[in-house]
């Protein structure tokens, strides 16, 4: 299921933000709303603990207290005289009262005034500051964040230095380099390979292929498969070996020739009365017209080829191809693990395995099209790990485990004891 | 060793949030097998704190409580000294150690502690306003882990708090912005702490329709939890939604839920429905039915009601005036802040008309506290908490 978008909050806080200031801006909210709900706010945040403005509070006792002629309440804490001494003070204050008053009248006045003085400017001077605090905090803000987009800026192009001094730092690695592999001549040459060395025996060869690529009979029968591919001759068979698939050609009536270096390989075709040639394969290929085969076919070749040398017999093969010709080449299956501690290594001629992703991309490089993998040859059950078999007094959690181990052993089987070989196969359009 | 936690009120039907907290710690830690104990008076009301409890030892929920008597209070003096603290006047030391003392206080609970002492692990004392983490964590200051439930209040500031702070070993803080609080108003330097949270199970299916028809509620409405007091910012809350109720939503209703002084205006029994108190099944009902939870508060030092809110599948409004709430918004994107009456008409106006956007917001919250405050997770942190007071 597709992840949903997450909501930004607080950038919909910075959109609510701007709401409220065209808002206000356009005159939605009255001049006397808006009062009224400044007070509304003052009136209610004033009663919260560790939010009381502290003018508002010794303004409203001042208020209160302004007038000193006002008597303090009279009081005794003593339970029997209490009573008496109060009710004897309080005589006494109300004789006292007019000189007190006398004597006060003008200090109360001066009282008065000053707290007059104080309601009418404080809360406006309280405003005042608050409304000049705001201001500085909005012009701080905005100088902070001026100041992060600077910083921000400036990190930026330090990272944008930085990267080109990499970049300078690279080229000058590279020029060092084509420097030094200018002066690769001066390094001792290659171990030179002395003359009449260094090469295997025809025969020999012959023999250890009889002995590990497997009997002739088997190779054909595999080979079958591949007739199906091929509907028009002349085909030609690149590295004809024993002379297998020429044979299977035969029998089905299907014009071939046979390619080989080894003249011993020539020699066993030719007496089964096969049209094989001892030649060089790509040299062989050149000597023929464009567009003169029916089909071409390598069986256990482009493995021993060198990178270039496979490249150029592709396009070849491709050139001489008539439209709707075949190529087909088989190799070991460099997927299957098994086949570097077997068959691969075993013969010295091998140069590299041939990835099918790469055999593929060189065909269809070459021009050839509806290219195909055919992964052949698998290795014969009883060679694979064997699954186990659930018993009856199994607990489930056996089984799990059970599964588990048998999903392993397949994994394990795919990889190590899949199919030894594969076909990749091309045809020119 | 064990994990003593010593809490003023403990017991089913307790309401608090310190209480809550300490008590989901200890049932987590004693299921997860940590020997635990709560230390505990034998009061049930925080207003009268009358013993109702018996003393002596029960076992809750397979924790182990041990009950110690209230001594008596002298409640006059108690809200004579309040009063002074709330005006901010300055006052004598020994009007602030004897308003700490007439708070809720314990003798034979300290008598105890002194005793048994070496047998704990940690003494872990919460909430930090009360006689018995007071006077508790100076008897004991070198295993005493302070669980503050801090925010900012007049109280916080006072100099015996400030020593208590100072003293205990370390501290086991709900948020890191109550931690950050803790550290400007305090010289706690680098004692041993952690962040843990309260812990929440996802909840069972809520049932909003049976909580409209109960109520016969068939508009849309805004919901607050907790206590109606001026201190959580309630009367703000209440002044908002009329003056946006008139201009904006004339079917828009307030519900409260909970307890406290505040009452609803009078002429505004129409707009503003006051439920009281709500059993737990009635609540979460409640918060799914609500189109959106607003939390005014901005003296909070966790905030279980926006986690509440978010696991019912409903976004929250809150006061931007609070760190910790902000904190809680900034990232996990499940609701709105206002700072103003202004920015809480845009914000609710978006969130009532936008079912859209009210349901990500929601789902926002929701998976927050599941990947943040999920059991499994605070007590991970606990234990992380644990090995680092461990020292």
């Amino acid at each position: 299921m597709a992840e949903e978008p997450t909501v930004d909050v607080a950038r919909l806080m910075e959109e609510i933000k701007e709401r409220v200031r065209q808002r206000k801006a356009s005159g939605f909210y009255s001049e006397e709303e808006i009062r009224r709900i400044t007070r509304m706010e003052l009136e209610v945040q004033e009663v919260l603990p560790g939010y009381r403005d502290e003018l508002d509070f010794h303004l409203t006792t001042l208020n209160d207290i302004w007038d000193p002629r006002e008597p303090e309440p009279i009081t005794s804490h003593r339970r029997v005289v209490g009573p008496v001494l109060v009710a004897l003070k309080r005589v006494v204050q109300r004789l006292g009262r007019p000189f007190i008053g006398l004597a006060l009248a003008r200090q109360a006045r001066v009282n008065s005034h000053l707290v007059q003085l104080l309601n009418s400017f404080a809360p406006q001077i309280r405003d005042h500051l608050r409304e000049l605090a705001h201001r500085l905090e909005q012009a701080q803000e905005r100088m902070t964040i001026g100041y992060t987009e600077q910083q921000q800026r400036q990190q930026e192009l330090f990272a944008q230095v930085e990267a080109l001094r990499a970049e300078v730092a690279r080229f000058a690695s590279h020029l060092e380099d084509l420097a030094a592999s200018r002066r690769l001549g001066e390094l001792p040459p290659r171990p030179q390979v002395p003359q009449g060395r260094g090469e295997v025996d025809a025969a020999q060869y012959l023999a250890f292929e009889d002995l590990h690529r497997g009997v002739r009979a088997e190779i054909k029968e595999r080979q079958r498969a591949y007739l199906a591919e091929f509907t028009d001759g002349p085909i030609l068979d690149l590295g004809c070996g024993r002379g297998e698939f020429l044979e299977l050609c035969r029998e089905a009536g299907l014009g071939a020739r046979g390619i080989d270096a080894n003249p011993l390989m020539v020699e066993a075709c030719r007496a089964l009365g096969l049209d094989a040639e001892g030649a060089d394969g790509l040299s062989y290929l050149q000597t023929l017209p464009d567009a003169s085969l029916g089909g071409a076919f390598c069986s256990h070749l482009i493995e021993h080829l060198e990178p270039q040398a496979l490249i150029a017999l592709i396009q070849l093969a491709h050139a001489k191809l008539r439209a709707d010709g075949v190529f087909v080449a088989e190799t070991p299956n460099p997927v299957c693990l098994t086949v570097f501690s077997g068959a691969f290594y075993l013969d010295p001629t091998h140069q590299k395995p041939i990835h099918p992703q790469l055999a593929r991309f060189l065909l269809e490089a070459a021009g050839f099209k509806e290219v195909t993998v055919k992964f052949v040859n698998p290795y014969p059950p009883e060679m694979r790990l064997q699954s186990l078999e659930p018993a009856w007094w199994m607990r489930r959690i056996e089984l799990d485990y059970l599964d588990a181990l048998n999903a392993n052993f397949a994994r394990l089987n795919d990889l190590l004891w899949g199919c030894q070989d594969y076909a990749i196969i091309g045809r020119k359009p | 060793m064990t994990i003593a936690f010593v809490v003023p009120r403990y017991g089913d039907g307790i309401v608090g949030g310190a209480e809550t907290l300490s008590r989901g710690l200890a049932e987590h830690l004693a299921a997860r097998g940590t020997p635990v104990e709560v230390l505990t008076t034998c009061a049930r009301d925080h207003h009268t704190w009358r013993n109702a409890f018996p003393e002596g030892r029960e076992v809750v929920n397979e924790v182990p409580v041990h009950r110690f008597p209230v001594r008596m209070r002298n409640e006059r003096l108690f809200g004579r000294i309040q009063q002074r603290i709330d005006r901010g006047d300055p006052l004598p030391i020994e009007d602030q150690l004897a308003w700490v003392e007439e708070s809720v206080s314990s003798p034979s609970l300290y008598a105890h502690l002194l005793r048994h002492r070496e047998a704990y692990e940690l003494v872990c004392f919460a909430p930090y306003l009360f006689g018995t983490t007071f006077w508790g964590s100076q008897l004991v200051p070198e295993r005493a882990v302070l669980i503050p439930c801090l925010h900012d209040e007049p109280y916080a500031r006072l100099p015996v708090i400030r020593t208590m702070f100072e003293s205990c070993h370390g501290f086991i803080f709900n948020s890191p912005p109550e931690a950050e609080l803790a550290r400007r108003l305090y010289a706690i330097g680098d004692r041993p702490c952690g962040v843990v949270g309260y812990g929440f199970d996802p909840p069972p299916a809520p049932r909003p329709e049976r909580f409209h028809r109960r109520h016969k509620l068939d508009g849309p409405f805004l919901l607050y939890v907790g206590r109606k007091e001026k201190g959580k910012n309630v009367p703000l809350l209440i002044e908002y939604f009329l003056a946006y109720r008139e201009r904006f939503r004339p079917d828009l209703t307030l519900c409260l839920v909970g307890e406290g002084p505040i009452q609803a205006p009078r002429g505004s029994e129409r707009a503003i429905r006051d439920l009281g108190y709500l059993g737990p099944e009635e609540k979460l009902d409640a918060y799914a039915a609500a189109t959106v939870v607003c939390q005014p508060s901005v003296n909070e030092s966790f905030s279980i009601i926006i986690m509440e809110a978010w696991l019912a599948g409903t976004p929250v409004l809150v006061h931007a005036g609070c760190p910790v709430t902000t904190y809680h918004l900034s990232r996990s994107g499940g609701g709105l802040a206002f700072e103003d009456y202004f920015e809480f008409a845009e914000a609710l106006g978006l969130l009532l008309d936008d079912a859209t956007l009210n349901g990500k917001l929601a789902a926002q919250g929701r998976a927050y506290v599941l990947e943040e405050y999920s059991w499994p997770a605070v007590m991970a942190r606990f234990e992380g908490a644990r090995e680092r007071l461990r020292g």
